[in-house]
């Protein structure tokens, strides 16, 4: 029991304390950091001295710096950005999916315009503006087919950029993660956690599998491996990149995977999900399922009015010709819908006519057309040509509402759990500083303790003397 | 449960968010007046307001089909109505000279009238509306009848032209000239021009009672009037069938707006007091934020 022990004690404490403080401090600057952890000096007493048959404490040792995390949490979080990653991105894809058909005027409008248009020919086969109406309407309904075509293309479009930008975004988080597992297993390797590390590469995964929906696991040494379906994207300080580079049988991307030892193949069948696969989902199955129902709509009825058109006579009396461009492939079929040119320059060619010599009054094979709209269709599963499309449309409608509830409960599952987490490693402001004033204190009386020490000792050079 | 100030803007920034969301969602439907404004508010819904707005197309296109029939039928009744007045003028004429007190003479006269009558009825059966000849057929950018060499005949055919009145049903528009004035297709049906024809030679023969005489043609006028007569009944039970149709459609087109507002539009009253009732919660939420991000430990450490 030596005055010298209580001044150790005393700088023991000093420092032990103004660790505390600077501690806090580290967590008060980044109280708005996103995925800071707050740290805690844990403060313990030291190994007490035994001395003349009693054991005298030593004053306090800051055994560590810890961050204070929930694991589970943690990892719930990083599922929880996969799911949200994918539906948040399915429910932005199918928004502007509907948009593409309004409730008002396009396709269904401009198809009752066309079938109107008819039936005023059929009240006056011979007049000349009924014919050229005839072929205005015709016109206005491929127009705006097209234009739902187009729409739905460039929503493609569209997506294959947000594809292409998520796919170099992983490229970079990849390369970070796989940097931070190499300086946490060097810190850790002296057994200290590396807080800081594992705040920075936590949100970078969290970041990943928002964006691939991949798994991670954490290995003994404290680096981690995140697959995705199997493939290796980061393993301890090995990662590897992919690219959208490679254009598919459609002009759009696909995603290519080139592995950390360099084998390197297309692998956009095994993104499911998060964002890249809710990307690669909406593009190819919803998207593209619109754009077949909509281009086998435009081929049958193509085929259907040429075909009834054939069996009337126009003006001349002649056969009726094609009354739209024929078409022959499904493909593209909503983008081709166009008034037969030779048609077009002539409306007398338009064949309202059932024979050739009863011209000009006979308005039987325009009643036919007519007669069109109320026929069900085999190649449209047994659906009238207004049922089949608002049958596209509902199926449209009703995915749209789908996905905006899932993407807005697994939002609230989300910022749920985002308290959770914040609720055991968020930084509050109150806490921090009623701890400052605590450690603040605790300084003082260290250094009111070092005083003390430095008096005895005074008082016993003073007695010596 | 530990809560930070993090926790608290998260939260705060979280619900002001989800309650300007439902306020902007609430407005929409108070400026649109409609309840569906996208097609995944109500996808049904959504469906079947188009499928109604389809319907009340038809309904219209309907509508102006039978106006057209209506318009079309007033011209041929009026035809109709002078042809019996002439063909009652032709009975005058013959029953007035079968008389045995007229001379030879008269009934030469009298066969002019008879031959300027044929040419009025002549013209009235060449009735053109518009570009149309309306009696005659599918044929009708050519008058139809023609007489040449005591005879009249006919170029147009027996088309009827039909206009759609609802989804299952249609009209004729037209009469066909070959059954109205020739009896073409009729049982028991006379021609119209030949009774006239034969009524003025029968007067420039001077033949009272032969088996073509003025006495038999009487007969045949007689007929001829019923035969008129009956295809303006029928024309005027068609015009009454356009308009009862069009009554018909017109109630349709009432209830047919009706089915589509109870889907689509907003109920007035719901969204305004729901209107009110979120922005109330919203200044609220507003007021109530800043109370509780502002203080800190930090505003009373001096």
């Amino acid at each position: 029991m030596s005055i010298l022990s209580t001044l150790s004690i005393g700088a023991q404490s000093l420092k032990a304390h103004q660790l505390a403080i600077q501690t806090t401090g580290h967590n008060l600057a980044n109280v708005a950091t996103p995925g800071f952890s707050r740290q805690r000096v844990e403060l313990v007493s030291a190994y007490p001295a035994f001395v003349g048959g009693i054991f005298v404490g030593q004053g306090v040792d800051a055994a560590s710096v810890q961050r204070v995390v929930d694991r589970f949490t943690e990892a719930e979080l990083l599922s929880l950005h996969g799911e949200v990653g994918y539906s948040g991105a399915e429910s932005w894809a199918l928004s502007s999916l509907q948009e593409v058909f309004p409730l008002s005027g396009g396709v269904n409008g401009a198809l009752s315009n066309f079938f109107g248009a008819l039936s005023d020919l059929a009240s006056n086969p011979a007049g000349s503006s009924e014919r050229v109406i005839v072929i205005a309407k015709a016109r206005a309904l491929g127009e705006t087919l097209s234009l739902a075509r187009q729409s739905l293309t460039s929503l493609q479009t569209n997506l294959d950029k947000d594809l292409q930008s998520a796919v170099e975004r992983v490229n970079i988080l990849t390369e970070k993660i796989a940097r931070l597992n190499d300086q946490i297993s060097f810190v850790e390797v002296r057994g200290e956690p590396a807080n800081d590390f594992r705040d920075q590469r936590q949100t970078l995964l969290q970041e990943l599998t928002s964006l691939t929906g991949s798994t991670v696991r954490e290995d003994a040494n404290g680096q981690v491996t995140v697959l995705v379906d199997g493939l290796l994207l980061v393993g301890g300080v090995r990662f590897a990149s992919l690219s959208s580079d490679s254009v598919n049988a459609n002009g759009l991307r696909s995603v290519t995977y080139r592995s950390p030892d360099g084998t390197a193949f297309d692998a956009s069948a095994l993104f499911s999900a998060g964002e890249i696969g809710s990307l690669l989902n909406a593009r190819d199955n919803h998207v593209q399922d619109v754009i077949d129902r909509l281009d086998l709509f435009a081929q049958t009825l193509v085929g259907q009015f040429n075909t009834q058109h054939a069996l009337g006579f126009d003006l001349n009396g002649n056969a009726g010709g094609n009354l739209f461009t024929p078409i022959v492939s499904a493909i593209g079929a909503a983008a081709a819908v166009r008034v037969d040119a030779t048609l077009a320059a002539d409306p007398r060619l338009i064949a309202a006519a059932q024979s050739a010599s009863t011209l000009p009054g006979d308005n039987r094979n325009a009643l036919a057309l007519v007669g069109l709209s109320s026929t069900t269709i085999p190649a449209l599963g047994g659906l009238t040509l207004e049922d089949h499309f608002l049958s596209l449309i509902t199926d449209v409608g009703a995915q749209v509402q789908a996905s905006q509830s899932r993407y807005d409960f697994q939002q609230a599952l989300l910022t749920q759990t985002q308290a959770r987490r914040e609720s055991v490693s968020g930084v509050s402001i109150d806490e921090e500083m009623t701890k400052l004033i605590q450690f603040q204190r605790a300084f003082e009386a260290s250094s009111m303790l070092v005083r003390s020490a430095d008096e005895m000792y005074q008082a016993l050079i003073e007695m010596a003397r | 449960m530990r809560v930070t100030q993090q926790t608290i803007s998260t939260q705060v920034t979280e619900r002001l968010q989800r309650s300007y969301q439902r306020l902007a969602r609430t407005q929409e439907a108070v400026s649109t007046g409609y309840r569906i404004n996208h097609l995944s508010d109500d996808p049904i819904g959504a469906a079947r307001v188009l499928g109604l707005l389809g319907f009340e197309q038809s309904l219209n296109q309907y509508e102006k089909n039978l106006d057209a029939a209506l318009s079309a039928f007033e011209p041929a009744d009026s035809v109709l109505d002078s042809v019996v007045d002439r063909l009652v003028r032709a009975k005058e004429l013959a029953i007035s000279m079968a008389n045995d007190t007229n001379s030879s003479d008269q009934r030469l006269q009298t066969s002019k009238e008879v031959r300027e009558l044929l040419n009025q009825v002549v013209n009235f059966a060449n009735t053109q509306v518009g570009n149309r000849f309306i009696f005659a057929g599918f044929i009708n950018d050519a008058p139809p009848f023609s007489e040449s060499g005591g005879a009249v005949s006919y170029a147009g055919d027996g088309g009827e032209i039909f206009v759609q009145t609802s989804s299952i049903s249609s009209i004729a528009i037209n009469v066909p000239g070959d059954r109205l004035f020739q009896g073409v297709g009729l049982a028991a049906g006379v021609d119209i021009f030949d009774i006239y024809l034969d009524l003025e030679s029968a007067l420039q023969n001077n033949d009272v009672g032969g088996t073509d005489g003025i006495r038999t043609q009487i007969g045949r006028i007689d007929i001829a009037i019923d035969q008129a007569l009956s295809f303006r009944a029928e024309l005027g039970a068609r015009v009454d069938h356009a308009r009862v149709a069009k009554q018909a459609i017109g109630a349709m087109k009432i209830q047919n707006n009706q089915r589509r507002s109870q889907i689509q539009d907003a109920d007035a009253l719901a969204v305004y007091s729901d209107f009110a009732r979120y922005q109330q919660a919203f200044q609220a939420a507003l007021q109530s934020s800043s109370e509780v991000i502002r203080p800190s430990l930090l505003d009373f450490l001096r």
